[in-house]
Parts: structure tokens; C-alpha cells; sequence
């Protein structure tokens, strides 16, 4: 039996702590269970709440308040910074976007390019392939046509007529 | 004794470099202000299971095409049986590659075994110049321009349109744009009636939910907030799920498969704001989608365009596209052929769970294979 067979693998500590939490939480140990039915207790609250008219109306006007606070602060700096004539982040972004929609033509007109050329190679190749075959096709019928003529020619007997 | 203090010093060593390798996880987390679990937990898991970061996306496919952030993935068969291809497209939120999830447990992956040609859209990360993006030009352009692609590399006439999720109500608003060239339409667990749409409908009810607030003042929905909503679903879920981790801490497989999951799930990309705008409004809040008066451009999005064969995907625990809102769909399309599967799984089980590759997929698969063209001889 080899050393590696015969020692038993080291369970990293980190595992250890890992299955000892998981061990905790087990729905089939004691404290697991008092886990589970807490953590069932938390989901019906918030499948409540995700399904609670008043509280998505709330959450909804929250948001709305939210974004449209973003939005008049974004205007609001921009506004000043353009003043300045100072570029913004939105700027910048936007910069970034153009140079990488000029990078990604660049890289679309290459891949393109690669997939045409490689169409035309292919049907280059069949085309030659083609030839050769009707080439060999013609030499087979001409040698075919010779072999023909041989045999049907008028046979000469050597050693004068009979 | 000289052996237990080698241990000891081996036990020391680990310690250390773990340490130090964990640290600087965190501290990139800390530092990119990551908002997930993920970001923490992993290197923790990682280190305490004793495995590497999860191989997702393992299919090697090349780019055929690119627009802006946008790329069309070519997957090639080994042995290609059928002339028609599958195109997949994925929705906007996340990221194309839970199609692609890990080796044996890949969807991409499992229609190359059965020989077809798929191409798949990896969206990309939205930036400024996506913002402005509408619907018009995501699917009048983008997925147009790829179903172009798709026809002239694959060398057939047709292909099977396969959407999932938001990506599969794109992809129905592309077919009954543009009908022609369709043979067959895979509509993987897709909302369509979205006044059916369990909390998500309740959540974004107009007067309730400022949609126009949000784009104003974000441009593109930023990654966080998106999360932030589907955290809300099962807030409780969300953290104790990882306890279940501790306890199988022992299962490298288990471990490897959360970690991937967990991976994608916090992989979300900004969702570009215009197209959000009229995802929101016309879809969840006045059921324009559904109702078949969606404008799209010019035209007007009308499910009873779509003609084709089409096989309606539903999973019966999907609460993000409950079978309420996915099952409508059967009815208002023209085609004669169609049918709908379900499954016991959830949303993101449907591709990524174990009886995937046993009891969903292969089903999914043969549908496909007896509507497609066979390839001549092989390829």
C-alpha cells in the first residue's frame, strides 16, 4: 500500500469551520432546525412583502424619488463643470464608448474579413479541386478513346498475307 | 515526531499561501465593489474544497461576425448530420454561455454531438453607445444581419430560431418580422403574455414601477440593480444557499457545478436602457407583445406571422417565465405544427441541471432533427 493510500487526507480548516457552520444549520440537526423554521418564518415576511400593495407602491415611490434625485444632481454638476469647460464623467464615458465602438469595427472588420477570406480559399480549393478532376476526368477518356481505337482497328498479322 | 512536524510545516505552508491567495480575491472584490456574494464566497469555497475556477463556456467555437459589443459564435460539429442550422438567442441580462455551461453539461455542446451547426449571439457588455440602442435595431439590425450570417456560413437555405428567456421574446418579435427563412422555432422557457408574468408583472405595474425615472437618470441598467431585483425574489434563498455548500464542502463535483452557476449568475452585463424602455412599457406594462401592437420601426410585432413548426419549452418551477405567461404562446402563433414540453425544473435548470443531458435535451434535440434538412452524405 503506498504512503498517499495509507495516510489519511487533511481536511483544510477552513472545510472544517465550513461543515461545522453547515453541521449547525443542518435541517436535520437540533440547532439546524431551530435555523430552518427561522429561516421559513423570514421568507413568509418577505413573501409578504414582496406581494404587499402598499409596500411595492412605497418601494416604487422611493425608487422614483431616488432616480430622479440622481438625475437632477448629474445635471446639476454637469451643468457647472461645462461652465468651467471641464469635461464630466459622463463625458469620459461617453469618449470611452466611441473609442470602443471604433475598436470593436476594427475588430469586426478583421474577424469579416477572416471568415471571407476563408470562404474564398475554400472555394478556391474546390475549384481546383474541380479542374483536377475533370482534367484527370478527360485524360481517363481520351486514354479510354485510344484504347478503343486500338482494339477496333483491322489487326495485321505479322509474316506477310495469308 | 519528525513526521508531525513536517505535517505541520506542510499544514503551515497551505495556510499561508491560501491566506494570501484569498486576500487578494477579496481585495479585487473590495476594490471592483462587486455587489454579489460570489465575489467573496469563491475564494473561500475555492481554497476550502480544494478546486479551481469552473471551466464554463468550454466549447471552442470561432467569431463570425461582430457589431459594436456583439458576436456571432459558430460552433463547429465534429460530424455534421444536419444542412440546418441552430441559431440561439440569449436574453440581454446575462450572459450567452449558461448555454455553453460546463463540459458534459453544455446544451451548445450536446446539439454538436447530434450533428447540427449552431451559432449562438454573445451580446456583449452594453456601454454609451449601446444605450441608445432600440428594438428596431437590435432586431432589425443585430439579429437580422446574424441570421444573414448564419445562412451564408452554414451554407443552408434556413435555420432553426432558437430564443431563450428574453433573448427567445426577441427572437419571437424577429420571426413575425421577418417569417421567411425560418424552418423551425424553439422558444426555450420565454415570456409572451406578460400580464401572466407572476411578481415581475405585479413589481412594474405602471404608476408603480417608473421605468422613464430609471433610464433617465442610469441610461443603461446597471448590473447591481438587476441583481438587486432578482435577489428580491428570494432574498432568504439567496443566502442560505451557500450553507448547503459548507455542508457538501466534501463534493468536488458539487462544488465545481454552484461555483459555475453561481459564476454565471453574477456575470450580468448592463442592460442597454432605450431597449429596456420598451422592454418594460410594451411588454410588462401594456402587454403591447402579446396584444400584437408592438412597434417595432415601422412595423408592428404580430405573433401570427410566425408559420413554422415551433416547440414551446416550459419549465414547471420558472417563476422568472412562469408557464402562465410562456404557454399563451401556442395559441397565437399561424403554425400547425407546434407543441409544447414541459419539465420539472426551474428557469436556469432547463439548461444547466443533470437530467438536461438525460431527459431534456435529447427530447428537444430529435424535435429539431425530424424538422430539419439531413446533410448530404455527411460533413
Amino acid at each position: 500500500m503506498s504512503e498517499a493510500k495509507a495516510r489519511p487526507r487533511r481536511i483544510h480548516p477552513l472545510a472544517l469551520s465550513m461543515k461545522a457552520i453547515g453541521y449547525l444549520t443542518s435541517p436535520e440537526t437540533a440547532p439546524g432546525k431551530v435555523f430552518v423554521a427561522g429561516e421559513r418564518r423570514l421568507t413568509r415576511v418577505f413573501e409578504w412583502l414582496s406581494q404587499n400593495d402598499t409596500y411595492l407602491d412605497l418601494a416604487g415611490k422611493a425608487m422614483r424619488a431616488g432616480f430622479h434625485l440622481r438625475r437632477d444632481t448629474v445635471s446639476a454638476a454637469e451643468a457647472w463643470l461645462h461652465l468651467f469647460r471641464l469635461p464630466t464623467a459622463g463625458d469620459v464615458s461617453a469618449l470611452r464608448g466611441e473609442l470602443r465602438a471604433v475598436h470593436d469595427e476594427v475588430e469586426a472588420l478583421g474577424a469579416q474579413l477572416e471568415v471571407v477570406m476563408e470562404a474564398l480559399e475554400k472555394q478556391r480549393a474546390g475549384e481546383q479541386r474541380d479542374v483536377g478532376q475533370s482534367l484527370q476526368r478527360a485524360e481517363e477518356q481520351r486514354a479510354g478513346e485510344q484504347r478503343d481505337a486500338r482494339q477496333s482497328a483491322p489487326r495485321v498479322e505479322k509474316g506477310g498475307a495469308p | 515526531m519528525s513526521g508531525q512536524s513536517a505535517g505541520a510545516g506542510s499544514l503551515l505552508r497551505t495556510l499561508v499561501t491560501d491566506t494570501a491567495g484569498i486576500s487578494m480575491e477579496l481585495l479585487s472584490a473590495v476594490r471592483d465593489r462587486a455587489t454579489t456574494p460570489y465575489r467573496y464566497m469563491k475564494p473561500l469555497i475555492k481554497s476550502a474544497a480544494g478546486v479551481g475556477e469552473p471551466r464554463v463556456a468550454p466549447t471552442p467555437y470561432r467569431v463570425v461576425y461582430t457589431r459594436g459589443a456583439m458576436r456571432l459564435l459558430h460552433y463547429e460539429p465534429t460530424r455534421r448530420r444536419h444542412r440546418t442550422p441552430i441559431f440561439f438567442v440569449y436574453s440581454l441580462i446575462n450572459r450567452h454561455y449558461i448555454l455553453d455551461f460546463l463540459p458534459g453539461r453544455s446544451l451548445i455542446e450536446f446539439m454538436l454531438g447530434r450533428g447540427f451547426d449552431v451559432y449562438a449571439i454573445d451580446w456583449g457588455s452594453a456601454g454609451e453607445v449601446e444605450r441608445r440602442l432600440g428594438w428596431d435595431e437590435v432586431l432589425n439590425g443585430f439579429v437580422a444581419r446574424c441570421a444573414r450570417w448564419v445562412r451564408r456560413a452554414s451554407g443552408a437555405p434556413d435555420f432553426t430560431l432558437y430564443g431563450y428567456c428574453m433573448g427567445g421574446t426577441m427572437a419571437l418579435a424577429y420571426a413575425s418580422l421577418h417569417p421567411e427563412g425560418l424552418r423551425n422555432f424553439v422558444a426555450q422557457a420565454t415570456p409572451v403574455d406578460f400580464h401572466n408574468a407572476g411578481v415581475f408583472t405585479s413589481w412594474t405595474r405602471p404608476g408603480r414601477f417608473d421605468v422613464d425615472a430609471l433610464v433617465d437618470a442610469c441610461g443603461n441598467v446597471p448590473t447591481a440593480l438587476m441583481e438587486a431585483g432578482f435577489s428580491a425574489m428570494a432574498p432568504v434563498q439567496r443566502s442560505t444557499k451557500w450553507l448547503e455548500v459548507f455542508r457538501r464542502i466534501d463534493d468536488p463535483d458539487f462544488v465545481t457545478t454552484f461555483l459555475a452557476m453561481e459564476h454565471w449568475a453574477a456575470d450580468n452585463v448592463p442592460f442597454p436602457g432605450e431597449v429596456y424602455r420598451q422592454y418594460i412599457r410594451d411588454c410588462y406594462q401594456e402587454n403591447r407583445f402579446f396584444q400584437g401592437t408592438m412597434a417595432v420601426g415601422a412595423e408592428r410585432v404580430d405573433l401570427r406571422n410566425i408559420r413554422c413548426p415551433l416547440l414551446n419549452i416550459i419549465a414547471d418551477n420558472d417563476t422568472i417565465a412562469p408557464p402562465s405567461s410562456s404557454e399563451p404562446l401556442n395559441e397565437v402563433v399561424s403554425s400547425t405544427d407546434k407543441e409544447i414540453m414541459r419539465f420539472p425544473v426551474g428557469h436556469i435548470g432547463l439548461s444547466t441541471s443533470s437530467k438536461g443531458p438525460k431527459q431534456i435535451w435529447p427530447k428537444i434535440a430529435d424535435w429539431i432533427a425530424a424538422r430539419s434538412e439531413p446533410m448530404q452524405g455527411g460533413a
